[in-house]
């Protein structure tokens, strides 16, 4: 090129921080995002009250309040079973998934094989389509397998999206990993093993929790996979709650309102459990406490 | 209890010898080819040459980070190509630091030491040693994120230093800094190399990091060695075209032989005029068979008209260097020479240029046009 362009860009004055009046645009936005947030709050808190009251129709606030609804839900048959199940699959699930998905993870993103895109994109497919798609098939694959109805057959399905969710996370925390890093490891006398548990590990453990933490959620929202495949007693929560809610002459609302506020303290319980164990912002701030 | 890698005092160790090591990707011509080393104790060995002629992968072969595809490795009697990398126990420095990113300086520095089993207590010591050594003691607690370049490349030294090698394995490891530290790194190395009694095997691009550092140097050229000798003996006497080229002669033309000289001279055309040299290349030249003639910028002298080899030259571009001049000058006949003077030289002005014969080199041609270009670094 011949000519020489000046850069077309003047630095814009800097604004006085705090002290600017709000833009048309900053008003809409946040307007729409505080409804947005007002209406969620809304009706979470509204499933809360409805657990909490002894009758709720047509008024603003309850005839009154009570807390046997969750006795009664706890004492519904099958319902603290159905728990039992929840955090067996979800531990299961998420334990093999990372055990399998991050290993695997890595040899995808280190090694240059042929049909590695096709892999990816492989890998993406159950992750993408919804799981009523092949939800029904996959049960009945595990009716003839003669599981069905197994508390491995939810293990199975459920192992389906998130396996390779956990793969596709991985790929890009080992991409950031210089191979310097590992070669220096290998030079300086780790063998393959303590390359593992004492380099990447450690360096990969934001992608972990990442990862663990998604596909706990996948697991314990995932509805359509567990409905299809899970007996009597190996029915989740998210299952046992559908069941309670659609059945015509089912409990009262105020029952299943309380079987879903146990459900979301096991998703909350869950995600804080995760985030206790390893927080992904310190990870990477700190050394190590960790001994070598 | 001292295992295979375990053995990290230097008194057991004699030479490391390369044998025929070759290395060949796919279908590409082989990045190193029929490669043969001796490494003694003491050695400062350092691999020059322009990205792409195979230093790296020697480098990468020794530590065992590539597969040979022939040849061998042998550490005096015991052959080591066919150990895993982490059963070599070389201390290796690399060009982007490596640093562990999750662990402290110290611990950065002990990590070795770790994989050696080396008690806590001693491991602790040696590691705070190796860092009082670099300078840098009291980054000890520091995340290598939170240090400069240098500071990181010195921890990558202590790294090394550590586990007192045999032979430490640099990589390019000045590459990656500013100008002024590069300089003070090296001295840094240098006097480490000197204190330490080291065993180093250097690999660079930059001629003058090798002619600083190294006792020995060795010059590749696609994978070939080129030439072997100490910094001098390469540097006043290359032993072709393709290493004086590298060895900063700039001034490199193509020539046609004429007639023998006394001893080795020889007279050559170049610049439309006929210059005297010296014949480095072997083997009987044919009269008008084509030579390349090098000449260092130092060597073309800044003269009255009288002298060997005079030339005159028009100069055009001249760049002040603090101590002298850099100056670009053309001949009547259009070839550009570089020189370096102290007199004053006025752009535009008539010079004179003299050289003597035995700073005229002379060789059989075989430098591809534009194979010097290549490499980054290399004036």
């Amino acid at each position: 090129m011949a000519t020489t362009t000046l850069a077309p860009t003047s630095a814009p004055a800097a604004r006085a921080p705090g002290f600017s009046r709000p833009t048309v645009t900053a008003v809409l936005t946040w307007t729409v995002a505080g409804l947005f947030a007002a209406v969620l709050l809304a009706v979470l808190i509204s499933v809360i009250v409805t657990a909490l009251s002894t009758s709720w129709g047509g008024t603003w606030l309850p005839s009154g309040y009570t807390l046997s609804w969750f006795r009664h839900a706890w004492d519904t048959p099958g319902l603290a079973n159905s728990i039992a199940v929840t955090f067996e699959v979800a531990i299961a699930d998420v334990a093999i998934a990372l055990l399998v998905g991050v290993p695997a993870g890595y040899v995808v993103a280190r090694k240059k094989f042929p049909g590695r895109n096709a892999i990816m994109l492989f890998a993406l497919l159950p992750v993408i389509l919804p799981p009523l798609t092949y939800a029904v098939q996959l049960a009945a694959l595990m009716y003839r397998l003669g599981i069905g109805g197994t508390l491995l057959s939810v293990v199975l399905v459920n192992l389906v999206p998130i396996l390779p969710l956990v793969i596709l996370i991985t790929v890009p925390f080992v991409e950031q990993i210089s191979p310097d890093v590992e070669q220096a490891a290998k030079v300086f006398g780790a063998d393959n093993l303590r390359l593992f548990t004492r380099v990447l590990v450690p360096l990969l453990t934001p992608g972990i929790v990442a990862a663990g933490v998604l596909s706990l959620v996948r697991v314990l929202g995932s509805f359509e996979l567990t409905f299809f495949v899970s007996g009597a007693t190996t029915q989740t929560l998210v299952v046992t709650i559908f069941g309670a809610l659609s059945d015509p002459g089912g409990p009262p609302a105020a029952l299943t309102a309380a079987m879903t506020v146990f459900y979301m303290a096991i998703a909350l319980l869950g995600l804080v459990i995760s985030l206790r164990f390893a927080n992904p912002a310190h990870t990477l701030a700190q050394p190590a406490r960790r001994t070598l | 209890m001292a295992g295979p890698a375990r053995r990290t005092s230097g008194a057991a160790f004699e030479t490391l010898s390369l044998r025929g090591v070759t290395r060949v990707y796919g279908r590409n011509p082989p990045a190193l080819y029929d490669f043969d080393l001796e490494l003694g104790r003491g050695d400062f060995v350092a691999l020059l040459g322009p990205s792409g002629c195979g230093k790296s992968t020697a480098l990468a072969c020794i530590a065992g980070l590539q597969l040979l595809t022939r040849g061998s490795i042998w550490r005096d009697g015991e052959r080591i190509d066919t150990k895993p990398a982490e059963k070599r126990g070389f201390g290796m420095v690399f060009q982007n630091y490596a640093l562990f990113p999750h662990l402290s300086v110290r611990r950065n520095v002990e990590f070795g030491l770790a994989m050696r089993k080396v008690a806590r207590g001693q491991r602790q010591e040696r590691a705070l040693a190796a860092l009082r050594t670099v300078q840098l003691e009291e980054h000890a607690s520091k995340l290598p994120s939170q240090l400069s370049g240098g500071q990181q490349q010195r921890v990558a030294i202590a790294r090394a230093l550590a586990i007192e090698p045999e032979v430490v394995l640099m990589d390019e490891p000045l590459s990656n800094l500013d100008a002024a530290l590069r300089i003070e790194l090296r001295t840094e190395i240098k006097r480490i190399y000197q204190e330490r009694g080291l065993t180093v095997l250097y690999v660079t691009h930059d001629q003058e990091e090798a002619l600083a550092l190294a006792t020995r140097l060795v010059v590749l050229r696609k994978g070939r060695i080129e030439q072997i000798g100490t910094p001098q003996e390469v540097y006043t006497n290359p032993s072709s075209a393709y290493v004086a080229g590298f060895m900063g002669y700039r001034n490199l033309f193509p020539a046609s032989y004429r007639e023998p000289g006394q001893g080795r001279e020889a007279r050559v055309s170049a610049f439309g005029a006929t210059v005297t040299g010296t014949v480095i290349s072997d083997g009987r030249l044919e009269d008008g068979a084509g030579v390349t003639v090098a000449i260092r910028p130092e060597d073309l002298i800044l003269g009255t008209g009288a002298g060997p080899n005079a030339i005159e030259a028009v100069a055009e571009v001249v760049e002040y260097h603090g101590r002298e001049l850099s100056v670009q000058a053309r001949t009547a006949t259009d070839n550009v020479l570089h020189l370096k003077t102290t007199e004053p030289v006025a752009a535009g002005s008539l010079v004179t240029l003299t050289a003597r014969p035995d700073r005229v080199l002379v060789y059989r041609s075989g430098l591809n046009r534009g194979e010097l270009d290549v490499e980054a670094g290399a004036s």
